[in-house]
């Protein structure tokens, strides 16, 4: 297949990072009011109209619906922050790669207002790889080295096992339903896993998106937690986290030590969530190598 | 190159030399320093340090002793002021951080020096003088209180104005100022809406429907009802939407408008047109038919919120907001059936009788009294309209008004549906919902027992922030059979709807503004301060406000306010008078102060009373009494007692009888001592005789007198006449007073008075009550002079021996002390400081500085105290005495916490209960005196300078220490404790100081 990887990046020194399925959420109103959903010791989420907007301090782990700041100003807008309370984000476009915001965080007693200007733009699209990058022998065995299945959900939760074999053993895209909103946490294990699958089938136009269909019309149906069900709705437009999008590129210029990085990096996303995605990116290779008859 | 000053007999400890050492030695531009009492061991020290110097050799051990070694002599303004600031700063320390409650302007504005609002909510009789001073002051206002006339409103907004400030109210009930919520509030989200409104319920419903609909408010700017009045024409309304506009945070503006006056309403539109942020606009009793230029107008409390949110998310406003009722009626009620509106928010209730009138076109007829609406059976009452609230809580407080008028409004067979709200938040009751729940629920049962159709229903103006929980309220009215709606809106469209006619609202859309535009004034900086911080407050009334302000990041100092004079409107016009007058006024004080601290009392002497004072070395019988003048007959039984004694010891009379015939016949000519120079415990009996002590005060000379203490039990001052008295009093006369005058007199300049006062307030004396150390310092000064002088020695040992058993003795050094600093002081003939108080036993009499020898008295009170063993107040003589000198400098019951043991006479506790009453006496006192350092009080100097402005305005009066006689002539003292001087002696001085400045006092 035809590779397509014309990606625009930004300017990585820019202090605050933003990525592009965000612009267009901010660019839809003059101003967007958005309310303090979540805080944790290193992000916090805001909620507009359903759509979260993860905000930290790592620009390597930026979130496909993400900005990240400075910790300087990271720790400003936190003590500032109040779960339930409203923060209001005016932002324009300077350029196709920066934006200015404009923050304002209303907590009682005071209004915080955080300017931030040429916030870079990330390009969190998911490119178009052929499945023959991943499939080289260096690819697998970086991901089959790394420990993906032992750091995983899928390894300490029986039922997840169990639906893992019966997969492993014979993919059937209807059973693989049962995995969304299994586990436990933000993104459940089994949501993670079939992202990573998901995002497999986008990236590579394998398998007609045959799981991608099959899991957007559950989710009609089927409920998992709000940070999952955002992921998903970004991914089914096309759009993953900072990190993949790295990832894919390493592939693609057959970088093995970026490759392996990046891996690791990933590995330490949540308590198990960056090896449940992997783990449904290995899988999805492991059900097309046999396909291929690698 | 070294430079000296000598501070002649200003005694310190040394622990605050040191401190002022290092202070001093900060100063650029000083090699080094040394500051020292000028004694034999310091100035070794000073020998050492290479700083003695011609001047330290020439100073005693009770000059403090200033050497500074530095190039330039200059410098040595930078020193003095430093000393000065320090001294001054160690004897009026101010309590810091912790405090939370003050009781008036001066100490709030020093305590919170950083406020930006007043929060006024006192009787609105007062109120606007509160007001005034509290836009004097450079604050912004926000006015709960109600009552005040239009024309002080029209008088204090344009005043505000001037002055860059907001005045929010009169009749404020609530605000929101930079989301921290103010008076009765509900706790909602903040957010981009700023809102600006006549206030009260108003702002509550629309800001808890705001809040209930995700969106949030950033202010809310109550104007009070009558802001768009044409005579206020809205002053207040115009200020705040200007600062709304330049509020960045604000996206939205809100307005909200009691019926405007036309004119008003016309310039306010101007504005609101000319402003670049959208504006929802109501105007209570209108009903637009579309949106103008940059306004939507609302009809109801509820579409005005609602469209606000959908401007505040960047939303268009939609064509209609008044969405289904979705309650549904099968069969409306019959014909003449009724609607009662039983509310407690005024706003609300204008609403329903707004929304009924326009839907069953009723005209809008007030009717009586406390009536939104009453016509052809249909009412709605404001249930907190003074007419129903008179002497009873506001019915968001209490459930009792509503209560008993849902029984009555029950009478009336028409009624078929009741209409009420129930406002949660501050300020409100705790469980209004739950109060008002058995009563709807016998009423709904007793209605369906007798086969009657009855609805009651309900909104609740809340949020799930507030203290009752907006959910828990819907849930128990509804657990009562209330339909409850989510506004009150909804609530009224709902009865409509029951009576068959449901209120139709058309679709509105926006045309075009063809008026005139302005250009929007600037916002004022204080204006711009106030709604881009956190207030900080002055909460001068109900304490209960300070809560919400500071559990949601405000800041706030209680003002525990009470009318000033205690109410007295003469009293407090003449106050407010004197206030433009308190420049000069405190000009004049400050001199009689300075006086006051500056004096040098040395005990000079001890003399024949006939010696030192003409009037009684005339040859005639002339006797001097305590207090203001008082005739023989008036005196008490102690007073009388005394006179008599005193006409035995000088022989005028052979026995009582004599005694008595004479002074019925008038032969005998009474003066105050106060009058010759001179002042007297008890019964202030003094004849020729007497040997008294002569206290002199170096600065000019002025002497004052005393008589000596005879010790306790059966003594003359307490009106005892017995042969051991006379005797006593003889040997005083030949022994004692001798004695002590030769020892007195080999001392050059005498004793330092302030020195030995200095030491002794830090040993436990307060000097009035309690003299114990003063007296042994005394002994200790004296022995030494005494022991080697050429007499009896005998005699001389009789003397010590009495010395050394009479521990109060220093009483009546102490009283002449006081007496030689206030006559000194007294020849500034300016300003309101208290020159004198002394008792007589029937009048308690002040002098104020201004009005020289005037008295100006009240009746005494008795004290109250602890008793000897078979004695009680009921056989206490009234208060009596001029030893109230004591307190007239700031010692004795001014100075209790130097010697906390005294409060147990008056069954309190101790040092912390000795700690409030100095702080009291503070309240009414100038300054303090860094003379007399009280360690108990973190070195704070006694009290100095008792105000009668300050009297008068708090009604607290001096508290006087003092021994208690019995009021039979002969048996003496009975016990001891404390007496309050009477205030109307301060409040005659107040009248008379006020007409003597030219201030015209007007009776009424």
């Amino acid at each position: 297949m035809k590779t397509n990887l014309n990606k625009q990046y930004a300017d990585r020194s820019s202090n605050s990072l933003v990525s592009d399925y965000l612009t267009k959420v901010f660019s839809s109103k003059q101003r967007l009011m958005a309310r303090v959903d979540s805080i944790f010791e290193n992000g916090f989420n805001l909620i507009f109209q359903n759509q979260l907007i993860f905000v930290g301090k790592d620009s390597n782990q930026l979130s496909a619906f993400g900005l990240s700041v400075p910790t300087k100003t990271f720790i400003e807008m936190k003590n500032a922050l109040v779960v339930g309370q409203q923060v209001r984000i005016k932002a324009t476009f300077t350029d196709k790669q920066e934006m200015d915001m404009s923050w304002t965080i209303y907590t009682k007693g005071k209004v915080v207002q955080i300017d931030m200007d040429d916030v870079g733009i990330v390009d969190t699209t998911l490119p178009k790889i052929s499945i023959d990058y991943f499939l080289a022998d260096d690819v697998l065995k970086a991901l089959q080295k790394s420990s993906i299945w032992q750091g995983s959900g899928f390894a300490t939760t029986e039922y997840l096992k169990e639906k893992y074999n019966q997969l492993i053993e014979k993919w059937d895209n209807e059973l693989a339903q049962a995995l969304i909103g299994a586990g436990i946490g933000l993104t459940p294990s089994g949501d993670d896993f079939l992202q990573g699958f998901m995002m497999m089938e986008l990236v590579t136009g394998e398998n007609q998106a045959k799981l991608t269909q099959t899991i957007k019309k559950a989710l009609d149906h089927r409920s998992t937690t709000k940070v999952s069900e955002n992921y998903y709705r970004v991914l089914l437009k096309g759009h993953v986290n900072y990190a993949w999008t790295q990832l894919f590129e390493a592939v693609y210029h057959k970088n093995m030590s970026e490759i392996e990085n990046i891996i690791s990096d990933i590995q330490e996303y949540g308590a198990t969530s960056g090896n449940d995605i992997l783990l449904g990116v290995l899988t999805f290779l492991k059900v097309h190598q046999d396909t291929a008859e690698y | 190159m070294l430079h000296t000053v000598i501070q002649k007999n200003n005694y310190q400890d040394s622990i605050n030399l040191m401190l002022l050492t290092n202070s001093v030695n900060d100063i650029d531009g000083v090699s080094q320093a040394q500051i020292m009492m000028a004694s034999d061991a310091n100035k070794d020290i000073l020998k050492s340090a290479g700083l003695y110097t011609d001047e330290v050799e020439a100073a005693g051990a009770n000059d403090m002793a200033i050497v500074v070694e530095a190039d330039d002599e200059s410098i040595m303004e930078d020193v003095n002021a430093e000393i000065d600031r320090f001294l001054s700063d160690l004897s009026g320390k101010k309590d810091e951080g912790g405090i939370s409650s003050v009781n008036n302007w001066k100490d709030a504005l020093e305590t919170k020096s950083d406020a930006n609002l007043a929060l006024v909510s006192i009787p609105g009789s007062y109120a606007a003088d509160e007001i005034e001073k509290a836009l004097d002051s450079g604050l912004h206002v926000f006015s709960f209180s109600d009552n005040v006339s239009l024309e002080d409103e029209v008088r204090l907004k344009n005043k505000a104005h001037e002055k860059g400030l907001l005045l929010m109210g009169p009749d404020c009930g609530t605000g929101v100022i930079s989301s921290v919520p103010l008076a009765f509030t509900n706790v909602t989200n903040p957010g981009n809406i700023g809102i600006v409104a006549a206030s009260g319920t108003g702002i509550q419903e629309a800001t808890t429907i705001i809040d209930r609909l995700g969106g949030g408010v950033v202010h809310a700017i109550g104007t009070g009802g009558r802001d768009l009045n044409e005579k206020v024409q809205a002053t207040t309304m115009l200020d705040a939407i200007s600062g709304l506009e330049e509020h960045d945070p604000t996206d939205v503006i809100l307005v909200i408008s009691k019926p405007p006056a036309k004119e008003v309403r016309d310039n306010v539109m101007k504005t609101l047109q000319s402003l670049s942020k959208p504006v929802v606009a109501i105007f209570l009793g209108e009903k637009p038919s579309e949106h103008v230029g940059n306004v939507a107008l609302a009809y109801t409390l509820e579409e005005a919120a609602k469209m606000a949110v959908d401007l505040a998310n960047g939303d268009e406003i939609k064509a209609n907001y008044n969405d289904e009722i979705d309650f549904e009626v099968t069969k409306p009620l019959p014909e003449g059936k009724t609607v009662k509106g039983l509310y407690s928010g005024g706003t609300l209730a204008s609403e329903a009788a707004t929304l009924i009138s326009d839907a069953l076109s009723l005209d809008n007829v007030k009717g009586e009294e406390g009536y939104i609406l009453n016509t052809h059976g249909f009412q709605v009452m404001d249930l907190g309209d003074d007419v129903y609230t008179q002497g009873k809580p506001h019915p968001m407080i209490d459930p009792e008004v509503r209560v008993k008028k849902l029984q009555e409004v029950l009478q009336d067979e028409t009624t078929g549906i009741i209409l009420l709200d129930v406002v949660l938040g501050y300020g409100s009751h705790a469980d209004m919902a739950g109060a008002l729940a058995p009563s709807i629920k016998e009423a709904l049962s007793d209605a369906k027992a007798n086969d009657r159709e009855l609805y009651v229903i309900g909104s609740v103006v809340g949020t799930d922030h507030d203290p009752q929980n907006y959910a828990d309220a819907v849930a128990k009215l509804e657990d009562a059979g209330v339909i409850v709606e989510t506004s009150n809106a909804r609530a009224i469209r709902l009865a409509l709807k029951l009576m068959g006619k449901e209120l139709s609202i058309a679709d509105k859309s926006f045309v075009d503004y063809d008026g005139e535009k302005v250009s929007v004034p600037a916002a004022s900086e204080q204006v711009v301060e106030l709604l881009n911080n956190p207030p900080r407050v002055i909460n001068i009334g109900i304490e209960s406000f300070t809560e919400p302000i500071t559990a949601f990041g405000g800041e706030a100092l209680q003002f525990s306010w009470r009318p000033k004079a205690g109410g007295n409107k003469k009293l407090i016009r003449i106050l407010n008078e004197l206030e433009k007058r308190e420049d000069e006024i405190n000009a004049s004080n400050d001199k009689v102060i300075d006086r006051l601290k500056n004096s040098q009392p040395f005990l000079v002497d001890a003399k024949l009373a006939k010696e030192v004072i003409p009037e009684l070395n005339t040859g005639e019988k002339v006797i001097l009494h305590a207090g203001p003048p008082i005739k023989f007959e008036n005196m008490t039984g102690p007073m009388q007692g005394s006179v008599i004694g005193a006409m035995l010891f000088e022989e005028w009379a052979t026995d009582e009888d004599d005694a008595m015939r004479q002074l019925e016949a008038g032969e005998v000519t009474f003066i105050p001592c106060h009058h010759v120079g001179a002042v007297g415990p008890m019964g202030g009996i003094t004849s020729a005789n007497f040997p008294v002590f002569v206290v002199e005060n170096k600065t000019d000379g002025t002497t004052g007198y005393c008589i000596m203490n005879e010790g306790i039990g059966e003594v003359l001052r307490f009106g005892a006449n017995s042969p051991a008295v006379i005797d006593r009093l003889r040997w005083m006369r030949d022994v004692l007073g001798p004695i002590l005058g030769q020892a007195l007199r080999t001392h050059e300049e005498g004793l330092n008075l302030n020195v030995m006062i200095a030491r002794a307030i830090g040993m436990g004396d307060e000097f009035h009550q309690r003299n114990i150390a003063a007296s042994l310092v005394f002994l200790k000064e004296i022995t030494p002079s005494i022991i080697t002088l050429d007499a009896d020695e005998k005699e001389k040992a009789e003397v010590i021996q009495f010395l050394a058993d009479t521990d109060q003795f220093f009483l009546n050094i102490m009283m002449a002390t006081g007496k030689s600093m206030v006559d000194y002081a007294r020849k500034i003939k300016e300003g309101t400081v208290v020159t004198t108080m002394a008792r007589n036993g029937e009048n308690f009499g002040i002098r104020v500085a201004a009005l020289g020898d005037e008295w100006f008295n009240g009746p005494v009170n008795t004290p109250n105290g602890l008793y000897f063993t078979g004695y009680s107040a009921e056989l206490a003589n009234p208060d009596i005495g001029d030893s109230a000198i004591t307190e007239t400098v700031g010692v004795g019951g001014m100075a209790m916490i130097a010697a906390p043991g005294v409060t147990r006479f008056i069954g309190l506790n101790g040092l912390e209960d000795a700690q409030s009453i100095s702080e009291e006496m503070a309240q009414i006192s100038i300054t303090h005196n860094p003379n007399w350092a009280i360690p108990n009080w973190d070195f704070q100097g006694a009290t100095l300078g008792i105000d009668i402005r300050k009297v008068v305005e708090t009604g607290i009066t001096p508290i006087i220490n003092t021994g208690i006689a019995h009021k039979e002539a002969g048996v003496g003292q009975i016990g001891a404790g404390t007496v309050r001087a009477p205030l109307e002696a301060f409040e005659k001085a107040l009248v008379a100081y006020a007409e003597s400045v030219g201030i015209h006092v007007d009776e009424n």
